[in-house]
C-alpha cells in the first residue's frame, strides 16, 4: 500500500447550493404527476354522454371503430354492439363527445351510412372505402335531451334544417315514383317526394312531397301536379307528341308542377294543402269541371276516331273539349245513335270589335270595358235556326283522329229539326265529310246509271268506219310525198355531218388550247424523269452528294 | 467549379465548323468532266431543200424503251449485262431525240412532203407515223448498235386521206467504228437513218412522196 | 480481488478518508466538503451521486406516473386505404401477433412492456431496499443494478421503431402512419427510467447494509 503522504488531497470545490440539484429534481414527477392528471381531466371533460341506438342489423358496424358523424365531423364512437333482448334487433352503444350534447334531443335521426343507390341518387360511396358510420341529424325540438334512440333503417330524405313546405298529393296509382323521387317546375328539380301511404280504403294514395324554398312560394292554390314520370307520348287530334321531363324522371319518375297562369290568386300555398297528382301535363292543365257547360250532340254516322279528350272548334278556334261517347238506341227511328258529351269552356268570350253605337251586343259588360260576347251563347237555339250544326271532321289522315266542329251551314238555314232533344243543350249534328261524300256518289252513280251506252256505243261504231276511210286517204297523200321530201332530207343530214366533223377536226388539233396542255405534259414527263435520274444517281452513288461524281473509267468496259 | 455546359454559343460554333468541314470536303473532289452526244449530227453544209408538196406527214407517238430512255449512254457488255457511262451524257432525252431525228431524216428523203415530229405544226396530216422501238442499244465486243423497231403509217385526218402501210417490223445492226462513245453514237445515228430510209421507201411505194 | 469478507471489515476508499478521480483515477483524501476537485485534472469529485436517493425516487415516481399513459395513449396512428387505426403498445403486440408477425410482436412485447416494467420493478425494489435499509443479498442487488444499467436502453426500440414508421410512411391516403401521445409519455419513462438508473449510487447498497 502506498505510503499515506504521497497521497494528494483534494481540491475543495465551492459550495453550491443544494437546492439547485436535489430539491430541483423533484420538480419532475411533479410535472409528470400535473400531465398525467391533465391528460385525465382533459379525458372526462370531454366525454359526454352515451347513448344506445337500436337498428334492425348492425352491418357494417365494429365496436371501437365505427364513428357517429353529423356533417362529416366526428361526434363518437360505437363502444358496444350486442343483441337486442328480444333478439329481433340489435342495440348499438355509442360514447359521444361533450359537444354532441345539445344535439341529443327527442327528434334527432341517427341511420347508417352505406353506400346506397336510392331516389336515383347514389350516396355514401366513400364508405366502401372507409367503412360504414352512423349519421345523426340533430332534431329541432329543444326539450329533453334523450340517450336511447331507435335508428333509421334509410337516410332521412331530408336534412332537418332544409327550408321548404310540405304537401299532400293524392294519386291513384303510383307509377314509378318512389321516395325521394324528384319533383320538377320546369325541369328544374325543386323537391322530392317523401313518403308514400296508400289510403285505408285503398283506393287511392296519399304522397307527401317537400318543396325547396324558394321554390315552395310558387305553389299555390291553384298549382297542378301531374306525373312527369317516363315518357309522355300521346296521339291526339294534333298528331303525335313525345313529352319527357328529364332523364332522371324517365329513370326514377318525377312529378312536375306549374300554376296555370289564369289562375288569380298569387298567394303560396299553405304546408299540407292536398292536391291531385293528374297522370300527364295535359290533364293536369285541363280546365276544372266548374268552369265548363255540358252540351250533347247525337251523331249518326259512325263515331270512329272520336276519342274522349278530342277539341270541340268553332271554325278552328277551341271552344271545348269531347267528355264522353255514348251509345243509344233510338226507337223513334229504329237505329243506334251516339250522343257525345262536350264540355265547353265557360269563360271564353269573343272581344267586340268597337263600333259607333252597338246597343245589341248581348252580355256586354259595364261602359269603359269592351265588350265581350261569350262564346256560350253562341251555341243558343237562335243560331240553330240560323243553321249552327256539329260536324265530325277528320283532323289527321294518317291516325284518323277525329274532332267535333261546330259551324254554320248555310243550306241548312231553317230546316225542320223534329227530333231535336228536350234538353237545352243539344247542338243537333249534320251529316260528316264522309257522309256527304257517300251521298255524292251515290248521286254520280244514279247519274251515270241514267246514261244511254247502247246508242253511244252503236254511234261510236259509225264515227270509227268514217274514221277509218279518212285515215286511208291520208296514208295515200303520205306515201306521195314521201318520194318528194326524202332525198332532200337526207342531203340535208349529209351536210350537217360534215360540218360536225370539220367542227370536231378543227377542236381537235392545232389549237392553243390542247397545244399547250400537251406541252405542259411534256414538261411534267421531263421534270418526272429529271427527278427519277436524281434519285436513281444517288442510290447509286449516295456519296456523290457530298463528294460530287466519280471519275468514270476512260475506256469503255467490255 | 464551372460547369461545362454547351451554350447557344457553343452549339452555333460546333454547327458552324460541321458545315464547313462538310463543304470542303465536298470541295476536296473535282467532278469528272461529262461529254455530251446527240443523234442529230451536226449537219454539214447547206441545209437540205424546202419541200414544196401539199402533204404532210406526222412523227408520233415514238415509244422509246425505258432502259435507252436515259440521262447517260447505256452499254451492253460481252456479257450482256449493261452499264450506264456516267460521263457520256445526253443532251437530250432520248424519246425526244428519236421522233426529231426520223423526221429530219424522213424530210431528207422526201422532199415533196413536210414532215413534222410534234402535233401543233399539223393540223390535219395526210398520215402519220407510229412507231414502236422495241430495241435500240449498244453492244460491245463486236461494237454495234442494234435498232429494231415495228412501225406503221396511217391516214391523217386530210381530206384527201394519205398513204397507208400496215405494221412493219425493221431490225438493223450497225457495226460502230471504234469502242469509244463518239463512235457508237454515231452507228446508232446510222441505224436511225436506215429505218428512216426503209420507211420513205413504203411511203413513196404508196402514193407521191 | 478479494471475496467476500465480512462487512465491517470491507476496506473500502471511504472508509480510509480517501476518494478516487473518476477521470483520472487519481487518489486523493477526501475533505469534509461534500464538493471536491481532483488534484491533478479538476474533475469534480462526488462523494455521492448528487442528490443521492432523493433524486433516484423522484425520477422513480415520475416514470411510473408517466408509464400509465404510455400505455393508456396511443402511440401509433396508422391509416391505409380502409381502415386507421390508433394502437396502444399493447393493442399493436396484439395487432402483430393476429397480422402473424409473433416475432415483431414478441420483440415488441420484451422491449416496450417486459422490459420497462422489469426496470420499473428493479429500480423499486433497490430504492425501496436502500431507503429501508435492507441488508440481505446486497450482491444480487447489485447484479441487478447492473443488469437493468445493460438492458435498460433497449426500451428505446419502440420508440425508434414509432420515429422511423412516422417519418418514412407519408404515403398520402394510401398509407400513412403517425406517432401518437403515447409514444411521447413512453419515451418519457424510458428516459426517466434510464436517468434514474444512472442516478442511483449503487454503493448505496453496501453503504446502508
Amino acid at each position: 500500500m502506498a505510503d499515506d503522504d504521497a497521497i494528494p488531497q483534494a481540491i475543495e470545490a465551492p459550495r453550491r447550493s443544494r437546492w439547485s440539484a436535489a430539491q430541483a429534481i423533484w420538480l419532475i414527477p411533479l410535472l409528470a404527476v400535473g400531465i398525467v392528471g391533465w391528460l385525465a381531466l382533459n379525458e372526462w371533460l370531454s366525454s359526454g354522454p352515451t347513448i344506445t341506438i337500436r337498428f334492425r342489423s348492425a352491418e357494417g358496424i365494429e365496436a371501437g371503430k365505427t364513428r357517429v358523424k353529423y356533417r362529416d365531423v366526428d361526434l363518437g364512437v360505437v363502444k358496444q354492439v350486442r343483441l337486442a333482448p328480444d333478439r329481433k334487433g340489435v342495440i348499438v352503444v355509442a360514447q359521444m363527445e361533450a359537444d354532441a350534447r345539445p344535439l341529443l334531443v327527442r327528434d334527432t335521426r341517427l341511420w347508417i351510412v352505406r353506400a346506397r343507390l336510392s331516389g336515383g341518387e347514389v350516396s355514401g360511396l366513400s364508405t366502401l372505402l372507409s367503412g360504414s358510420y352512423i349519421g345523426i341529424d340533430g332534431g329541432t325540438d329543444g326539450g329533453e335531451s334523450r340517450r336511447d334512440f331507435e335508428g333509421l333503417e334509410t337516410p332521412p330524405v331530408l336534412n332537418s334544417d332544409e327550408s321548404g313546405r310540405e304537401f299532400r298529393l293524392t294519386a291513384s296509382t303510383l307509377g314509378s315514383l318512389e321516395v325521394g323521387s324528384p319533383i320538377f317546375l320546369r325541369r328544374v328539380r325543386v323537391g322530392q317526394v317523401l313518403g308514400t301511404d296508400l289510403d285505408p280504403d285503398g283506393r287511392n294514395l296519399t304522397l307527401r312531397i317537400f318543396v325547396r324554398a324558394p321554390y315552395d312560394r310558387l305553389v299555390t292554390a291553384n298549382t297542378r301536379f301531374w306525373h312527369a314520370s317516363g315518357l309522355d307520348v300521346s296521339v291526339d287530334a294534333g298528331g303525335v307528341r313525345l313529352r319527357t321531363e328529364s332523364l332522371l324522371a324517365v329513370v326514377v319518375g318525377g312529378i312536375s308542377f306549374e300554376t296555370p297562369p289564369e289562375a288569380a290568386p298569387p298567394t303560396p300555398a299553405a304546408s299540407g294543402t292536398r292536391y291531385t297528382l293528374f297522370d300527364s301535363q295535359a290533364s293536369a292543365l285541363r280546365r276544372p269541371d266548374w268552369q265548363t257547360l255540358e252540351y250533347t250532340a247525337t251523331f249518326v254516322d259512325s263515331v270512329r276516331g272520336l276519342a274522349v279528350g278530342a277539341p270541340v272548334e268553332f271554325k278552328g278556334f277551341v271552344i271545348g273539349e269531347v267528355a264522353a261517347v255514348d251509345i243509344e238506341f233510338d226507337p223513334a227511328i229504329l237505329r243506334f245513335v251516339f250522343p257525345v258529351k262536350l264540355r265547353i269552356y265557360r269563360d271564353l268570350a269573343a272581344t267586340v270589335a268597337p263600333q259607333a253605337a252597338a246597343p245589341a251586343a248581348r252580355g256586354a259588360s259595364a261602359p269603359g270595358n269592351p265588350a265581350r260576347f261569350p262564346l256560350e251563347q253562341l251555341l243558343s237555339r237562335r243560331s240553330v235556326e240560323r243553321g249552327l250544326r256539329a260536324q265530325l271532321r277528320s283532323s289527321n289522315l294518317i291516325t284518323g283522329q277525329r274532332y267535333v266542329a261546330i259551324d254554320f251551314f248555310p243550306e241548312l238555314r231553317g230546316e225542320k229539326l223534329n227530333h231535336l232533344g228536350s234538353g237545352a243543350h243539344e247542338i243537333p249534328t249534320t251529316r260528316d265529310s264522309f257522309g256527304e261524300l257517300e251521298a255524292s256518289v251515290s248521286r254520280i252513280v244514279k247519274k251515270l246509271e241514267a246514261v244511254p251506252f247502247d246508242q253511244v256505243a252503236a254511234d261510236l261504231q259509225r264515227t270509227l268506219a268514217s274514221l277509218d276511210r279518212a285515215v286511208n286517204t291520208t296514208e295515200q297523200t303520205v306515201q306521195r310525198f314521201g318520194a318528194e321530201l326524202i332525198p332532200s332530207a337526207k342531203a340535208v343530214l349529209d351536210d350537217a355531218r360534215r360540218t360536225i366533223e370539220e367542227v370536231r377536226a378543227l377542236a381537235a388539233q392545232g389549237q392553243p388550247l390542247p397545244q399547250q396542255a400537251s406541252t405542259a405534259l411534256r414538261d411534267l414527263s421531263r421534270a418526272a424523269d429529271a427527278l427519277r435520274d436524281l434519285a436513281e444517281a444517288i442510290e447509286r452513288q449516295p456519296e456523290s452528294l457530298l463528294r460530287g461524281r466519280r471519275a468514270a473509267p476512260a475506256e469503255v468496259p467490255r | 467549379m464551372k460547369r461545362l455546359r454547351p451554350g447557344r454559343a457553343g452549339i452555333t460554333r460546333l454547327g458552324i465548323g460541321l458545315g464547313l468541314a462538310v463543304a470542303l470536303a465536298g470541295c476536296a473532289t473535282d467532278t469528272p468532266p461529262t461529254r455530251w452526244h446527240n443523234l442529230v449530227a451536226a449537219v454539214p453544209g447547206a441545209p437540205a431543200a424546202v419541200p414544196s408538196g401539199a402533204r404532210t406527214l406526222a412523227v408520233g407517238p415514238v415509244s422509246v424503251p425505258d432502259e435507252v430512255d436515259r440521262p447517260q449512254l447505256v452499254v451492253r457488255t460481252a456479257r450482256g449485262a449493261p452499264v450506264r457511262l456516267d460521263g457520256e451524257r445526253w443532251s437530250e432525252p432520248v424519246k425526244a431525240q428519236l421522233p426529231r431525228a426520223l423526221a429530219l431524216a424522213l424530210a431528207a428523203r422526201l422532199p415533196a412532203t413536210v414532215v413534222a415530229a410534234h402535233d401543233g405544226v399539223l393540223v390535219l396530216p395526210s398520215a402519220r407515223l407510229i412507231v414502236e422501238v422495241q430495241r435500240f442499244e449498244l453492244q460491245r465486243d463486236p461494237d454495234r448498235a442494234v435498232l429494231r423497231a415495228v412501225w406503221t403509217l396511217r391516214p391523217g385526218a386530210a381530206k384527201e386521206g394519205g398513204p397507208a402501210v400496215p405494221a412493219q417490223v425493221f431490225e438493223t445492226v450497225v457495226a460502230a467504228a471504234g469502242p469509244d462513245p463518239t463512235a457508237l453514237v454515231a452507228a446508232m445515228t446510222a441505224a436511225v437513218d436506215q429505218l428512216s430510209g426503209r420507211i420513205s421507201q413504203s411511203v413513196c411505194a404508196a402514193g407521191p412522196c | 480481488m478479494t471475496t467476500a469478507a465480512p462487512d465491517d471489515a470491507v476496506a473500502t476508499l471511504r472508509s480510509r478518508g480517501l476518494v478516487q478521480c473518476p477521470a483520472c483515477q487519481l487518489v486523493m483524501g477526501a475533505g469534509a466538503a461534500a464538493e471536491l476537485r481532483c488534484a491533478r485534472c479538476g474533475t469534480p469529485v462526488v462523494l455521492r451521486t448528487s442528490g443521492g436517493l432523493g433524486t433516484t425516487t423522484a425520477l422513480l415516481l415520475a416514470a411510473l406516473v408517466l408509464y400509465v399513459p404510455s400505455n393508456t395513449l396511443p402511440i401509433m396512428a396508422t391509416r391505409s386505404g380502409l381502415e386507421a387505426r390508433n394502437d396502444t403498445i399493447v393493442s399493436g403486440v396484439i395487432e402483430l401477433v393476429h397480422t402473424g408477425s409473433w416475432l415483431l410482436g414478441l420483440i415488441v412485447f420484451v422491449a416496450s412492456v417486459l422490459i420497462p416494467l422489469f426496470k420499473l420493478a428493479v429500480l423499486s425494489y433497490l430504492v425501496l431496499s436502500v431507503r429501508l435499509r435492507w441488508s440481505h443479498d446486497a450482491r444480487g442487488r447489485t447484479r441487478l443494478y447492473r443488469l437493468i444499467e445493460v438492458i435498460g436502453r433497449w426500451s428505446m426500440l419502440d420508440v425508434f421503431v414509432v420515429g422511423l414508421l412516422a417519418a418514412l410512411v407519408q404515403l398520402g391516403p394510401a398509407a400513412q402512419v403517425q406517432a401518437g401521445p403515447g409514444v411521447v409519455a413512453f419515451g418519457a419513462v424510458v428516459w426517466l427510467t434510464l436517468w434514474a438508473t444512472r442516478s442511483f449510487d449503487p454503493r448505496l447498497i453496501w453503504e446502508r447494509a
